[in-house]
């Protein structure tokens, strides 16, 4: 099973303006594809409730990635990006 | 399988590499992101050096005080259930998901995950904000990225 992949307007604006370092981009790219094809088999469950699983994926040491998986519509939604440290 | 990409800080050169390479890394001459096979896919191990160019950046230690500081009333009795109940090899992994599940506190995720599940926030085709995706994707996978053409 592939999913589809999204992204929030709010992430989108935030990885386009300012945009991200290219390193940092292309840590986020890495992580990104790795999403359609195995959404669950990557990155750490934090809450599965129904139809819905919120999971979180790591961009390098200093970003995560959380999204949602939604098994209705196979639909995983990028939507956030927090970075640490 | 490990691979991954090293990027030379001075010169920006990148060096690919899959598992079988064996390059000596002096950090922190190089930044590195490697991924690993884990028994469920790919995980996004580390980066050896990170860029300063983002704000906000959010600080938690992961350590069982600071978590519960920064979880709910009901998260702290529920995370408190979980380490009485939790044998000492697992550990690490409850202290782990608090730990994530009070990020997401700080940073406010938790009510932008329930706006997606409520069908509230718009969103872009990944393709809007990376588009050479199905590209790279097919370079990685073999396989190209069909989205929601593959349901």
């Amino acid at each position: 099973m592939s999913y589809g992949l999204v992204i929030t307007e709010e992430v989108s604006a935030m990885v386009k303006s300012p945009p991200m370092d290219e390193f940092t981009h292309e840590m986020f790219v890495h992580a990104m594809l790795d999403l359609p094809l195995d959404p669950h088999g990557v990155g750490t469950l934090v809450r599965p409730e129904g139809a819905f699983t919120t999971r979180t994926l790591a961009v390098g040491s200093h970003g995560l990635i959380t999204y949602v998986v939604d098994e209705t519509t196979a639909t995983v939604t990028v939507v956030d990006v927090t970075w640490l440290g | 399988m490990a691979r991954g990409v090293l990027r030379e800080i001075n010169s920006g050169r990148k060096l690919d590499f899959t598992s079988g390479s064996r390059r000596k890394v002096r950090p922190p001459k190089y930044e590195v992101m490697v991924t690993y096979a884990a028994p469920h896919g790919y995980v996004v191990l580390m980066s050896a050096m990170h860029s300063d160019a983002t704000p906000g950046r959010i600080v938690l230690p992961r350590k069982i005080r600071a978590i519960r500081q920064a979880l709910t009333p009901e998260q702290r009795v529920q995370f408190a259930a979980e380490l009485d109940d939790i044998d000492a090899g697992g550990l690490r992994a409850v202290v782990e998901k608090w730990w994530l599940t009070a990020v997401l506190n700080m940073s406010g995720t938790w009510e932008r995950v329930e706006a997606v599940k409520a069908g509230a926030v718009r969103t872009v085709p990944v393709e809007d904000v990376i588009p050479d995706f199905a590209e790279l994707f097919e370079q990685r996978h073999s396989q190209p990225y069909v989205g929601h053409a593959g349901r």
